[in-house]
């Protein structure tokens, strides 16, 4: 562009082009009706996101434990010592990512079988659909978290139902060896917010695929297998970064179902409810606030290693 | 406009910025729900009700009104105090406790808000949430005005700057513990020679023994002054005698109580005089879960998983309140609880004994009144603690549920009055037999508070057979003297 075509321009978008200081003085009268429309949001976020993170960043550097007169600067010892002193740390580290990668991939294949199930044209498709989704809406809550306890405790339902075929089972919450697949088991159940993404997403894989594909006389599981997972491979992304960040996440569940104490025998002890543990019930703020900074950084690491790996496998369509 | 290269380039671009986005708002994402999941949750198992009471506004409710005993209690004598206490708002007052306790509690605070005028907040919460509660009250500086805490816990409030200094009130009477011993009131002072608490229920810890089911299985009562050791062969010969789903003892090895007792048994003591360390040995903490390991292989107590159960049961469901243990330890002022499960089911009558020692003074600890520093109505929170702890009728509708009278006068006429049930009768007996005994209260240090919930976590691995009784000791130690550390 030449510098006399410019005010051109601006004169055809402009009838009548208003002087500089006056489109200024609008430019900022709008800028300022935009910020006060974004003001409560910055006020959340630098308010109630962005300077309590800074604060507990600095919190970690010390041994804060509730007054601030006491406190001292430790440098690196919180951070030290999680990693080198600390056992219980380590355990939570294990129990975390054992829930992780046990029950998100779980959840995630219980959540796409139904909604292939869902997905052919059934009658009262809502009813069903509702009906599988109410669980993501309840199971987090504290309720069906103290409900569990009935379900998998002694007297409970399944030790019952076992019981009347006359195996004799155990606590399974009360039981370190098995407490923890209570907690995933419940966590699956929770499959309803994917499989109603998997299920919009299963909508938008186009007809004709499937149908040249059953023209070369492909089966079902090679449809599924060939065209199915690759066109839902995005939602599978989606899904997959979604639950992963929850599961690092889970706390409500376990820390009702554990009574708050991650035990029995500290087996089920996330690392959330470690850091609930170390700050609220032991007042070392400074330690658990080094716990959450590795927490936020371990949860970014892994996201942006999920997402990397998407490189290699999921398909956006128009691409390749 | 672009060309397919420039398309698809922008595209890659486009999604690498998003991913970035996504990952940092994610990353943040994280950690605020890490912070919000912890503190939203720790008031969902607790409770909290407002207790208006007839006086629409607060008005003066001075210690005058407060129904003093006829203890000859030297608040008359005493000219009027030149202290002058705020007096706005609301007094709140926060305790913890199971339903029955909760009922009275609310019963004495109602009570006292009507007959004084004074608006009252209860604030209520199950046991472990109000600790997890008022941490986070003390760090915000948004305590209730009167917190309840026990000698366990006492120190880490006090030391933080928590709650305000008694004893200019206590001078000058108008905070009148005159009822409460001498003893007992600096038995409660913090390191620093300062009173920031009052006594308003002493408790101590116990044998629990269910008498008719000893009587029914012809199985002698355990004697108090035993070692633990003698306490754990008593439950050898008394194991045979008892049918199938029912055990001897109760597994307490969990319990830092009653693991203090076995060290003052060994002539240790719970906390180095420093306060910055333990003052037991690994050995004996080892000593101590090996004692207990071999008891329940021997079948002596339940079963690991059963053990867990119990922790987490009510105190009326717990297994001694069902019947399904002989004989537990536990804190004298849960008897009422226990009692109300085996009544239930017709299961029997519990008595109480000593802690075993080996002979040597237990401890005695107490529930306690504090008045929180960023309290804007000392006045009236003053005024309640005085009702609380000398008024006769608030300590009978208190049943002895948060602890026994702290104002002996009181602790005196419950002892023989006809409207007092014999439980508690025995509860004092007992409480001043061991007070003869050369019995003190006991207040544990600050940074303490990692022993208790370290030793529950730790001992149930040593249970499920995770860890051996030394690797266990060890630990412990490691962690709770980092923690004492802090004292230094």
């Amino acid at each position: 562009m030449t510098e006399h075509q410019l005010p051109e321009i601006t004169t055809e978008r402009h009838p009548q082009p208003p002087s500089r200081p006056r489109r200024t003085a609008f430019a900022k009268r709008e800028n300022a009706v935009a910020y006060a429309f974004l003001a409560p949001w910055l006020i959340g976020f630098f308010g109630i996101t962005l300077l309590p993170m800074l604060g507990s960043l600095v919190l970690s550097f010390t041994n804060y434990t509730g007054s601030f007169t006491k406190m001292k600067w430790v440098g690196w010892k919180n951070y030290v010592r999680m990693f080198t002193i600390d056992p219980q740390y380590w355990a939570s580290v294990r129990v975390t990512v054992l829930y992780v990668l046990v029950s998100v991939p779980v959840m995630l294949i219980v959540a796409l079988l139904v909604a292939a199930a869902l997905n052919r044209g059934i009658k009262a498709l809502g009813i069903y659909r509702t009906a599988f989704y109410l669980p993501s809406l309840i199971g987090s809550s504290v309720a069906v978290a103290l409900l569990w306890r009935y379900v998998f405790g002694r007297p409970g339902l399944v030790t019952g139902v076992l019981g009347y075929f006359g195996i004799e089972a155990s606590s399974w919450i009360n039981n370190p060896d098995t407490a923890l697949y209570t907690i995933m088991i419940l966590n699956v159940w929770t499959f309803g917010t994917p499989m109603v993404i998997f299920l919009a997403g299963l909508r938008q894989v186009p007809r004709n695929l499937y149908e040249a594909a059953d023209i070369d006389g492909a089966g079902r599981w090679q449809k599924m297998r060939y065209i199915t997972i690759p066109s839902l491979s995005p939602v599978i992304l989606f899904n997959g970064v979604l639950a992963t960040i929850g599961g690092f996440q889970a706390f409500t569940q376990v820390y009702v179902v554990s009574g708050g104490t991650g035990g029995p025998a500290d087996s089920t002890l996330f690392y959330t409810l470690l850091l609930y543990q170390r700050a609220f019930a032991q007042s070392q703020f400074g330690y658990a606030s080094a716990m959450a900074w590795v927490l936020l950084i371990a949860i970014a690491l892994v996201t942006a290693a999920v997402f990397a790996s998407g490189r290699y496998w999921v398909y956006y369509g128009n691409e390749g | 406009m672009y060309s397919k290269g420039h398309r698809k380039f922008g595209l890659r671009r486009r999604r690498g910025f998003v991913m970035k986005r996504v990952g940092i708002g994610l990353a943040a994402l994280a950690l605020v729900a890490t912070g919000c999941s912890s503190t939203g949750n720790s008031s969902s198992p607790t409770s909290s009700s407002d207790t208006p009471t007839s006086g629409s506004s607060p008005v003066d409710s001075g210690t005058g009104s407060s129904s003093p005993t006829d203890s000859g209690s030297p608040t008359s004598d005493t000219p009027e105090p030149t202290i002058s206490l705020s007096n706005t708002g609301p007094v709140s007052i926060a305790w913890w406790g199971a339903d029955a306790r909760n009922q009275a509690m609310t019963k004495v605070a109602t009570a006292f808000g009507s007959e004084n005028g004074v608006k009252v907040q209860t604030q209520p919460a199950e046991f472990a949430a109000y600790w997890d509660r008022l941490t986070i009250e003390t760090a915000a500086s948004n305590l209730p005005c009167v917190v309840a805490t026990n000698t366990r816990t006492n120190g880490q409030y006090e030391d933080k700057g928590a709650f305000i200094p008694l004893d200019d009130l206590v001078n000058a009477g108008v905070l009148d513990a005159s009822g409460i011993s001498e003893t007992a009131l600096n038995g409660q002072r913090n390191a620093d020679g300062k009173l920031y608490t009052i006594p308003h229920g002493f408790w101590f810890e116990a044998i629990v023994y269910n008498e008719t089911m000893m009587a029914k299985y012809d199985v002698p009562v355990p004697e108090q002054g035993w070692t633990w050791e003698q306490y754990v062969d008593w439950a050898r010969t008394a194991q045979p005698k008892l049918p199938a789903g029912v055990y001897a003892l109760n597994d307490r090895s969990n319990q830092a109580v009653q693991f203090q007792a076995y060290v003052t048994e060994h002539g240790q003591t719970l906390f180095a005089p420093s306060n910055t360390e333990v003052g037991f040995t690994q050995e004996t903490l080892a000593n101590w879960f090996s004692m207990w390991q071999q008891a329940r292989s021997e079948g002596l107590t339940p079963t690991a998983e059963l053990s867990v159960q119990d922790q987490q049961a009510p105190a009326a469901a717990a297994l001694i309140a069902t019947g399904n243990v002989l004989v537990s330890t536990k804190s004298d002022n849960y008897l009422g609880d226990f009692q109300t499960g085996l009544d239930a089911i017709n299961g029997g009558t519990l008595r109480l004994l000593g802690l075993p020692t080996g002979g040597a003074p237990q401890a005695i600890g107490s529930n306690s009144w504090s008045i929180s520093s960023n309290c804007e109505d000392v006045k009236d929170a003053v005024a309640f603690i005085n009702y609380y702890i000398n008024n006769p009728s608030a300590t009978a509708t208190m049943g002895g549920q948060s602890g026994l009278p702290v104002n002996g006068s009181i602790m005196e006429l419950e002892a023989s009055s006809p409207d007092v049930d014999q439980a508690t009768k025995d509860r004092i007996a007992l409480l001043q037999s061991l007070e003869a005994n050369g019995a003190k209260t006991d207040v544990w240090p600050a940074n303490s508070s990692l022993l208790e919930t370290q030793l529950k976590s730790i001992a149930e691995q040593v249970w499920f057979g995770k860890v051996s009784p030394d690797e266990a000791a060890a630990f412990l130690i490691e962690q709770v003297n980092d923690a004492l550390s802090n004292n230094g």
